[in-house]
């Protein structure tokens, strides 16, 4: 993402007071509407002080993130199963899309994997320093999901943690669970014709071009639903050209 | 006649003086005046002018400014009574106006201008001091309403004569012309004399030395158009109701050249533009819809002569046309429609390509006739008879299965005349034909797929020396090239080449052979030649099959192999077994006095040779040893079979596993030389679908490559307009659809050529 050099100096000025990091300047600057005074005292305000303990609060982190790790993981991850003890310990159900949310913000290089620093960074970059505080998070995280500057972030996120390694596209059954997951609910008047018609298709496939246009195509869909203003001829992947022609067909 | 001029200073006596001489020249010119009596008006005119009278001066005035005055004054007095003078006759001839009428009147006007007119010059003559003098520092000095004597003359005609007549006099006018319209003949030279007249009074109100057309433009133009209009107004509507529209246009092409002779005879040539325009709007405008009408009749009924009569007619009026090509372009597409329906019923599954292109032909001959002898060669007719060709030979009832079916039909039609047959087409008949096979081949879209079956076909010539002639091969290619430029027949060219590279490997291997020790007979023992054919420019494909190379040509094989490795190091030499062909001399057969020659594939040959050892042969044996596989052994087998050269066990089994095969000794047959080497009917067939799979594939490529030197050149692009330009780079092969360009984006976006940057816009990745 970037910022414009007024949004930034503001970021700077801020992390600067507040010795943190800048996505978490970002999420202050960005409540408190840019507002560099506003966003500093919001700031001390929730934390209360917490900047000398920043280094023990980060152990705190270190430690938990060490709870859940398998001691015949690599060090400094933490893999599925350990993965999926902790979700359980935040109260994020596994089919549930902040899960993807969470991944996002701690940066996890596949689906079901964590690194130990991009875990503690993730968490303290929202002053989430102990489960406890974590748990007072997730409804922010899961509301985040209603926000389309933070969805596309974890959309366009997500295709990189399904992808299968080595590969370039997404295999067209994971993109669909995904799509499942991330969409039902932006996409409710399309999902099921949508993966209906993906799956009578013979093309196992989704690129990430295809997947990244389909966040548009969905923003497109919630104004549009009859989808009367999709141009065929537009710059859209042929794959949702045949989508919009097949449902134009039937109706 | 007075003798002498009057007294200089006696206004009275001067001009009693003048006026007799005027009288005479206004009355009675003709009687004529001798010099003396000329000179002395004109004397007295001087005399007056220069008198140096002191009456009338008034006393406040400077002595040298009376000098001037005086004269001045003197000069207007003059003048004056002129005027007075000219009314005074003008009036009576007014009077006497008013006994004639019509043709009359005329005649009447004419005279008395002519005789005015005349002695106008005379008089103006005897006034030349005046109007030297007097007039001129009148006009100098900015006056209006002063002339020299002769605009004068005119001026007061107009004023004191012309205004009260002129009403009648056109009358009359319009009387004669309408008499004259109406088939009767009539003294045309009054009409010209009344123009004439007219045109004389305008009079350029800033310089009377200059005339205008204003006068006549009013009294004459005006009145004229409005009687012309109202004439074929009235004409045309009752000739329209009791007459067909095609009678109706004869009628007012008539008409139109009438008037256009009419103003040649007698009217003034300013006038042509405007009444041909008032001509044009009642007889052709006012009744276009009705010509329109009739145009699909016309062209139904191909009648040339009536269309060429109403585009003549149509053209002649703004946006006449435009409606007439919409219908003429309706009308050839449905004509190149029905005539392909006609054929394609006829023909079904195996249209001789000949019959279908002499269809889309003669439509196209039939129209493009029409065009140039009808519709004069006009550029938008020839547009739409370009755009109806373009749908009919491209979307049509034979394309229908396959819109690629015209230009692989085209291709087939060329190769059928530029291969050698019995019915070879003469030198110049041939030229004909390919040129018109380009007429057609211009309209085609798919110009990538003709070239795909024309390079396929020629490719077979060559290999196969079945072409006819090489001046008419050059001359196609040349023909193409023309049309879509270097790139689209360099292969083709290419494929000549290569053709004759390889006369000279040939001579040049006869020679190192000979340079060879002989250790071995059976090197020479067989008669080879081959053509040596760069892979990428010929359309032929490796052989399908496994294939052991008969012992008796493997010493051959080999040594050219050596031979060409050592002319070419580093090249790889690839057998197209399938497209070799050799003669066998068949010893076998006990009737024969002369030993039959069989023309095989080194397929066949190598399936006979086998026969040298053993008589009978299993088809299990023959596959071990030559090593081909079924689909090209059964074929072969088949065609010995159907020959008789072998016989099969059990005798009516097809060829296959478990059959045994005999040479047949009693082999006959009418000619020496047997040719067994067809080509099998299932394998054409797949060789065309075969063909339309690589243009898929090859449309592709193209789209790629387009799409990648676009964003090349440009690095940043609309989606958009890269759709739109890709189309433009590659229509001049086919014409491609959006989806399937939108699918190469989707391929070198994938393949990360390009990346999706915001607003629509595609980046180029390097």
């Amino acid at each position: 993402m970037s910022y414009n050099s007024q949004l930034r100096s503001a970021i700077l000025q801020f992390s600067r007071v507040t010795a943190s990091n800048e996505r978490t300047a970002i999420g202050y600057l960005k409540s408190s509407n840019w507002n560099v005074e506003a966003a500093a005292n919001l700031y001390f305000s929730s934390n209360n002080g917490s900047r000398s303990r920043a280094s023990s609060d980060k152990t705190e982190l270190e430690s938990l993130f060490e709870q859940f790790r398998d001691s015949s993981d690599q060090p400094n991850t933490m893999t599925t199963e350990g993965a999926i003890r902790f979700m359980e310990e935040i109260g994020v159900e596994l089919d549930e899309a902040t899960v993807l949310v969470i991944a996002e913000l701690l940066q996890a290089p596949v689906i079901g994997v964590f690194e130990k620093d991009k875990f503690v960074e993730g968490w303290s970059s929202i002053n989430a320093m102990n489960l406890e505080t974590i748990r007072s998070k997730i409804p922010i995280l899961r509301s985040n999901l209603d926000n389309d500057t933070d969805f596309k972030k974890v959309y366009k996120y997500t295709f990189n943690l399904a992808l299968p390694p080595g590969q370039r596209s997404l295999p067209l059954e994971i993109a669909i669970y995904y799509w499942c997951l991330l969409l039902k609910d932006r996409f409710k008047d399309h999902i099921d014709d949508w993966i209906s018609f993906l799956e009578n298709k013979d093309r196992n496939s989704i690129t990430r071009d295809t997947w990244n246009c389909m966040y548009e195509f969905v923003q497109l869909a919630k104004n549009d639903p009859g989808l009367a203003s999709y141009d065929v001829d537009g710059a859209w992947p042929s794959i949702l050209d045949d989508f919009v022609r097949h449902q134009r067909s039937k109706a | 006649m007075a003798t002498n001029p009057p007294n200089r200073e006696d206004l009275k006596a001067t001009w009693a003086f003048l006026e007799a001489g005027i009288e005479r020249i206004m009355r009675d010119l003709n009687s004529g005046m001798d010099m003396s009596t000329y000179m002395n008006v004109y004397t007295a005119v001087h005399n007056f002018c220069t008198s140096q009278r002191p009456i009338a001066q008034p006393p406040n005035l400077q002595q040298s400014a009376g000098v001037h005055r005086g004269a001045h004054l003197l000069g207007e007095d003059l003048y004056n009574k002129l005027i007075e003078y000219l009314t005074k006759h003008l009036t009576e001839i007014k009077e006497g106006s008013q006994a004639h009428s019509d043709e009359a009147l005329i005649e009447y006007y004419i005279n008395e201008w002519e005789r005015y007119t005349v002695a106008a010059k005379f008089i103006n003559h005897l006034f030349r001091y005046l109007n030297r003098h007097w007039v001129k520092r009148e006009m100098d000095e900015g006056k209006k309403n002063i002339y020299d004597v002769y605009t004068l003359h005119l001026v007061r005609w107009r004023l004191d004569l012309f205004n009260h007549v002129q009403k009648h006099v056109m009358a009359g006018v319009l009387q004669l012309i309408e008499k004259e319209r109406n088939g009767q003949t009539i003294e045309t030279t009054m009409v010209k004399s009344i123009v004439t007249s007219f045109v004389s009074l305008g009079l350029d109100e800033n310089d009377s030395t200059k005339s205008t057309l204003d006068v006549y433009r009013q009294f004459f133009e005006m009145p004229f158009l409005a009687a012309t209009s109202q004439y074929y107004q009235i004409e045309s509507k009752q000739f329209v109701a009791e007459n067909s529209v095609v009678e109706y246009m004869k009628k007012a092409e008539a008409r139109l050249a009438e008037e256009q002779n009419r103003v040649h005879l007698y009217l003034h040539p300013d006038i042509t533009g405007p009444l041909m325009k008032t001509c044009e709007k009642v007889l052709i405008q006012e009744h276009a819809g009705l010509l329109r009408e009739e145009f699909q009749i016309l062209l139904d009924n191909d009648r040339q002569g009536d269309l060429q009569r109403m585009y003549n007619l149509l053209s002649r009026i703004p946006d006449g046309l435009d409606p007439l090509r919409t219908k003429f372009e309706a009308h050839v597409r449905r004509a190149g429609l029905a005539a392909v329906d006609k054929i394609a019923d006829d023909g079904g599954d195996n249209l001789e390509p000949k019959v279908y292109v002499d269809a889309l032909l003669e439509v196209h001959t039939q129209y493009q006739g029409l065009v140039l002898t009808a519709f004069k060669g006009e550029a938008e007719f020839v547009r739409s008879l370009d755009n109806a060709c373009r749908e009919f030979v491209n979307r049509n009832k034979v394309c229908k299965s396959a819109s690629t079916k015209s230009p692989e039909l085209l291709a087939k039609y060329a190769d059928s005349l530029l291969r050698k047959s019995a019915k070879s087409a003469e030198e110049s008949d041939l030229e004909n034909k390919l040129t018109a096979i380009m007429t057609v081949f211009k309209y085609v879209e798919d110009k990538d797929v003709f070239q795909k079956f024309y390079s396929k076909m020629l490719a077979k010539r060559l290999v196969n020396f079945t072409s006819a002639s090489d001046d008419a091969e050059t001359s196609m290619i040349g023909k193409l090239k023309e049309a879509c430029g270097f790139e689209y027949t360099n292969k083709l060219q290419r494929m000549f080449q290569d053709m004759q590279i390889s006369k000279d490997l040939n001579d040049a291997y006869k020679v190192w052979l000979e340079d060879k020790p002989q250790d071995d007979s059976s090197a020479t023992a067989v008669d080879f030649s081959c053509q040596v054919l760069g892979t990428s420019f010929w359309p032929l494909n490796p052989p399908g099959t496994p294939f052991n190379i008969p012992e008796v040509i493997i010493k051959t094989y080999s040594k050219f192999v050596d031979f060409y490795n050592e002319k070419h190091t580093g090249r790889k030499l690839t057998w197209l077994w399938h497209l070799c062909k050799g003669d066998l001399k068949a010893n076998f057969c006990k009737n024969a006095k002369v030993p039959y020659t069989f023309q095989v594939s080194t397929y066949q040959m190598a399936i006979l040779l086998l026969f040298n050892d053993r008589l009978i042969i299993s088809y299990d044996d023959i596959e071990k040893n030559v090593a081909l596989s079924q689909e090209y052994l059964v074929p072969s087998l088949a065609i010995f079979l159907k020959a008789k050269v072998l016989t099969i066990s059990p005798a009516t089994a097809k060829p296959g596993p478990g059959t045994t095969f005999t040479l047949n000794t009693d082999f006959k047959s009418k000619k020496i030389r047997v040719n067994l080497n067809m080509a099998v009917r299932a394998e054409q067939k797949q060789e065309v679908e075969e063909t339309h799979k690589t243009i898929e594939e090859d449309r592709k490529l193209l789209m790629q490559s387009a799409i990648v030197r676009i964003m090349k050149a440009r690095k940043v692009m609309k989606h958009v307009v890269l759709v739109q330009e890709t189309i433009a780079q590659i229509k001049s092969r086919f014409t491609p659809k959006i989806p399937d360009i939108k699918k190469c984006i989707d391929i070198l976006l994938e393949k990360e050529y390009l990346e999706r940057l915001d607003g629509e816009r595609l980046g180029y990745l390097a």
